[in-house]
């Protein structure tokens, strides 16, 4: 089986993700204090939606644009991908220290 | 009665100048026709005419925008109240990306990827005007432009790797 890796950004995004519930691709740029820009962070969504870490669900808008919102939200795979990549982490840095 | 006859004086200005103006190009060559064409495109009028040919040239590529502003302008001045001092009408800033991005990625990249970031743009954006803040919201289109563009650029290889993949899986 291959192990599941996950980029910096894919880490970040996971730990929102888990923290805060379903986000919107605005508020995780805006929560991540510059780490994550407008231009890309839908780019990281569809991959990591590609490898199964995040699901996402539309939410229409009343305001008549036709264009809706896109709510992302973790998988219980990427839940324990992100748990497993922390521990392992942990137990890295205890290594070397 | 006055708003018609604004109107036919702004279209007599609007069609008859590049009227004229191409008219006197052609009335130059006929009576000068005697001569040689260098003779001819080293004459001293021929900049003039080159020039009001070009004002005329212009003038008519963009009537239309001419003549909707000038609607309004008479409407405003002459019409109905109901036009008041409203603007001309604009279109959301994304639209025309999103038409252009709808047709040219898959279905699953311009929901996923392309739509939400035209959303956020337009979601800023409003808040901006919204906020009376129009230096924002200019930098916010601004902004938005240049996140639409990284997006496709950033997505651009894989759509493309997936169609290669795609049209050989097809042709195998």
């Amino acid at each position: 089986m291959e192990i599941p890796r996950l980029s910096a950004k894919e880490t970040l995004i996971l730990r929102l993700l888990v923290a805060k519930g379903e986000m919107f691709g605005l508020e995780l740029v805006n929560e991540s204090d510059g780490e994550l820009k407008r231009g890309t962070v839908y780019v990281t969504l569809g991959r990591m939606a590609d490898k199964g870490y995040v699901e996402s669900r539309t939410v229409p808008q009343a305001d008549g644009s036709g264009m809706p919102k896109r709510l992302f939200q973790p998988t219980g795979f990427g839940s324990r991908v992100l748990k497993a990549w922390e521990l392992a982490s942990m137990s890295l840095t205890l290594g070397e220290a | 009665m006055r708003l018609q006859i604004g109107r036919f004086i702004v279209r007599c200005l609007i069609f008859g100048l590049p009227g004229l103006s191409f008219l006197a190009f052609p009335t130059y060559l006929y009576t000068h026709r005697t001569l040689t064409i260098v003779a001819v495109f080293s004459g001293p009028n021929l900049p003039l005419l080159a020039a009001i040919s070009l004002v005329g040239l212009i003038i008519l590529r963009s009537y239309k925008t001419f003549l909707n502003r000038a609607d309004l302008n008479l409407r405003r001045w002459f019409g109905s109240k109901e036009i008041g001092t409203a603007g001309s009408i604009q279109v959301p800033p994304g639209s025309h990306l999103r038409v252009f991005a709808e047709f040219t990625f898959s279905r699953r990249t311009f929901d996923l990827l392309l739509e939400p970031t035209l959303r956020d743009l337009l979601d800023e954006y409003l808040q901006a005007q919204d906020d009376k803040r129009l230096w924002k919201a200019r930098w916010v289109r601004i902004r938005g432009y240049w996140s639409f563009w990284s997006a496709v650029i950033a997505q651009l290889p894989i759509s493309a790797v997936k169609m290669v993949y795609t049209i050989w899986k097809a042709t195998r």
